[in-house]
């Protein structure tokens, strides 16, 4: 996005990048088919298995969200930031869907996934987080007060807090934890540096494996939601861009004059 | 434990709650699009600037059909002359005629492609066509104006008017071109007017052209450095102009077809004359002869170089004098052939002093002079000096040798010498009282002297003394005549 920034910029010095512009025209073009290829490709590798044999599901996405991101700033680029009629619709719907893909992609990484990427159960999610609590039942055996203690501290989970801030506010929840652990760990001195690192792999992954508990729930919900959204606004984004290269045609602008 | 209840993730596409919103979105849209019109599809405001100020088609502007695209946009077939060529009549006869700008134009049917409305209701169509005008077209080229003396692009309003118009201004030329070449432009404009593109299309090389230049094309020097431009570049033609002499000097017709066309061989742009011959600075007179008297024959015709001399070698025609004087001269001629020969360079030098010559002025040849030779008198050649008096040619008679003195004129006339008489007398014969006084009265020996005492009862002791005391001295006093020319004592000549 840089290097088409950098190109832009510098062709404006010379021309007039309008959107029937060749080079404003091309960048539309090309966005366009982009952002048609972020729908599809990844709509069909996720819900068919026609293209099963094209590798895992999270490659497609990287190049979803790749494309998502490529596609609208080519588009934004198009629109030479004149914000006008169908066309200036059409370009805030183009961000809107974006910034839906963000908080999409968000709360897609709060779904537990298997090593295969497909989305955990809450049953194997429960029977992950009672094995890592078996391991840190044995680790904690034969071990000094100390020890116990702390594993016993950060083992505490807020209670009653809203699963939709915990959804959200993870990620600085998260950091938080991992913080104060870090702290925790440093002091104390009963246990060498490899018990101290297994330690805290299993305390980390048990509090993910609680939080992932908690919001499961409501991550599906708010992504349901979250699609009902996405997808309407998408939906009508290619429609209006349909319409707006229907106009074009119509009005021969752009290449067609 | 609180137990969640699994449910099938619903397709998010066709979910309906989807697809109902993405519907609800659509339909928004679409009454969006009807309601707006053409607007909704418009990239940018027509331009609201009139055209000239009149009234086409029924518009004042494009903005005054801002919401209908039809006027302008053919569906799927874009904007054509055709459409716009309904209110810009003006255009469409000019390229039904071929006249006017637009008929020079290639693909001028496309309008769209120079003129690009919805660029704001400010935008001026004439001058944002103007980056895809391809100034070629018009009777001047951009091809040597593109960048201006200081190396800075030329902007359309450094010629142009910059008020909207197109017309170029009437100092648009020479404000840029005065200030580069002043005394230049001044002498130009002068000879060859203001109006630049009368002359110039833009391609020429003048922009560069300088006087050094011209040097290597045609060096200026000598009397050539004096010649207005317009003498040679007329109707302003600076191209394909001869570079040889005779391309504007004719050859004067005395030498015409004489010499061969190498001007340059015998003449220097100082000036024609003196020409060069052999290496050295040639004057006709310098040859022994002058050509002064022989601008034109008898007739009035020039008198050419082949007249008198030969082609091939410029030799004399030792016939060439006589060829032309002695059938113009018939009379004269044959006799002055007989009195003084045909070698007529031995008298005559061609510096005119015989061509307008009345021997009367000089000598008047009357009586008995008129039939004597000339070579009686003038025996030496070419002397101008020859004696007028008397008695160079005729010795004195010895009958009145030295008693009547040599002015002859005084008793004697040119029809002959005899009868004599005393012609003339000025001192008054009658001088005294008693009528004309005897000769002997004063010339007592010889008539070339005189005295005064022969009836004067003058002393000339006493004259003498008298005339001393006025300062008179001896030698002078004897000369009574000089101071008393009518013998009176009252007039007396001062001097």
């Amino acid at each position: 996005m840089l290097l088409l920034s950098g190109v832009y910029i510098a062709y404006e010095f010379v021309a007039d990048p309008r959107g029937s512009h060749p080079l404003g025209h091309s960048l539309g073009i090309l966005g366009t088919f982009l952002m048609v290829l972020t729908e599809l490709l990844y709509s069909i590798r996720k819900r068919t298995r026609i293209l099963n044999w094209a590798g895992p599901v999270r490659h497609w996405l990287s190049f979803h969200i790749f494309t998502g991101l490529v596609g609208p700033f080519l588009v934004v680029m198009h629109t030479g930031l004149m914000f006008r009629g169908l066309a200036g619709i059409s370009m805030l719907l183009t961000l809107l869907v974006v910034a839906s893909g963000f908080i999409g992609r968000y709360l897609y990484t709060a779904l537990p996934r298997a090593l295969s990427g497909a989305a955990m159960s809450r049953r194997e999610i429960l029977a992950a987080a009672g094995r890592t609590q078996a391991e840190l039942n044995r680790f904690q055996e034969q071990k000094p007060d100390q020890i116990r203690q702390m594993v016993a501290q950060f083992s505490r989970r807020t209670e009653h807090r809203n699963p939709l801030l915990t959804l959200f506010g993870r990620f600085y929840f998260n950091w938080r934890y991992r913080l104060r652990l870090r702290r925790g760990l440093r002091r104390l001195d009963s246990l060498e540096m490899e018990g101290r690192r297994q330690l805290a792999k299993m305390l980390n992954q048990k509090r993910d494996l609680e939080i992932q508990i908690e919001i499961l729930e409501a991550a599906r919900r708010t992504l349901r939601y979250w699609h009902i959204l996405h997808v309407p606004i998408g939906l009508t984004l290619f429609f209006s861009a349909a319409i707006h290269v229907l106009a074009t045609f119509y009005f021969r602008a752009g290449f067609f004059k | 434990m609180k137990r969640y209840r699994l449910r099938e993730r619903q397709h998010p596409i066709f979910s309906p709650v989807a697809m109902i919103s993405a519907l609800i979105f659509m339909l928004s849209l679409t009454a969006g699009i009807y309601f707006k019109g053409g607007s909704a599809f418009s990239p940018g405001d027509l331009s609201a600037l009139p055209n000239s100020g009149a009234s086409l088609g029924g518009f004042n502007s494009h903005l005054a059909f801002q919401e209908d695209c039809s006027q302008c946009h053919e569906p799927f077939h874009g904007i054509s002359a055709e459409l716009c060529e309904r209110c810009h009549q003006q255009i469409k006869q000019q390229r039904e005629v071929g006249t006017g700008i637009h008929s020079q134009i290639d693909l001028v049917e496309q309008c769209g492609r120079c003129h690009r409305d919805h660029l704001g209701a400010e935008a001026d169509l004439l001058l944002s066509s103007l980056p895809f005008f391809n100034h070629n077209v018009t009777s001047f080229s951009l091809a040597r104006h593109s960048f201006d003396y200081q190396g800075a692009a030329i902007k359309c309003a450094g010629c142009h008017q910059s008020d909207g118009g197109i017309e170029l201004r009437p100092d648009a030329c020479r404000q840029c071109h005065q200030a580069e070449q002043p005394k230049f432009i001044d002498l130009h404009t002068t000879a060859y007017g203001t109006v630049c593109i009368d002359c110039h299309d833009g391609k020429d090389t003048a922009a560069s052209f300088s006087l050094s230049d011209h040097q290597l094309i045609f060096p200026l020097d000598g009397a050539h450095s004096e010649v207005k431009c317009e003498s040679c570049h007329q109707n302003g033609d600076f191209t394909d102009l001869p570079q040889d002499c005779g391309g504007c000097h004719l050859e004067p017709p005395v030498h015409k077809g004489f010499f061969n066309n190498d001007c340059a061989g015998c003449h220097t742009t100082p000036a024609w004359k003196p020409a060069v011959l052999d290496g050295s600075s040639f004057d006709h007179a310098s040859a022994r002869f002058g050509l002064i008297g022989h601008e034109a024959g008898f007739d009035g015709g020039v008198i050419r170089c082949d007249s008198c001399h030969a082609a091939a070698d410029l030799s004399f025609n030792p016939n060439a004098c006589l060829d032309c004087h002695t059938p113009a001269q018939p009379e004269f001629m044959p006799q002055h052939l007989d009195a003084v020969g045909a070698a007529c360079f031995n008298c005559h030098q061609g510096n005119g002093n015989t061509r307008e010559f009345d021997h009367a002025a000089v000598w008047p040849l009357q009586g008995k002079h008129q039939n004597i030779a000339c070579l009686d008198c003038h025996q030496q050649p070419r002397s101008d000096s020859e004696p007028r008096e008397c008695e160079t040619c005729h010795l004195e008679p010895q009958i009145h040798f030295g008693a009547f003195g040599t002015d002859c004129a005084a008793c004697h006339v040119a029809d002959g010498w005899l009868p004599a008489q005393l012609i003339r007398h000025d001192f008054p014969l009658n001088h005294g009282e008693g009528g004309d006084v005897a000769c002997v009265t004063c010339h007592e020996t010889v008539y070339v002297e005189y005295t005064c005492y022969g009836c004067h009862e003058h002393d000339p002791i006493e004259i003498a003394d008298k005339h001393q005391g006025e300062g008179i001295i001896m030698p002078e006093l004897a000369a009574c005549v000089s101071c008393h020319p009518t013998g009176t004592e009252a007039d007396i000549k001062d001097d």
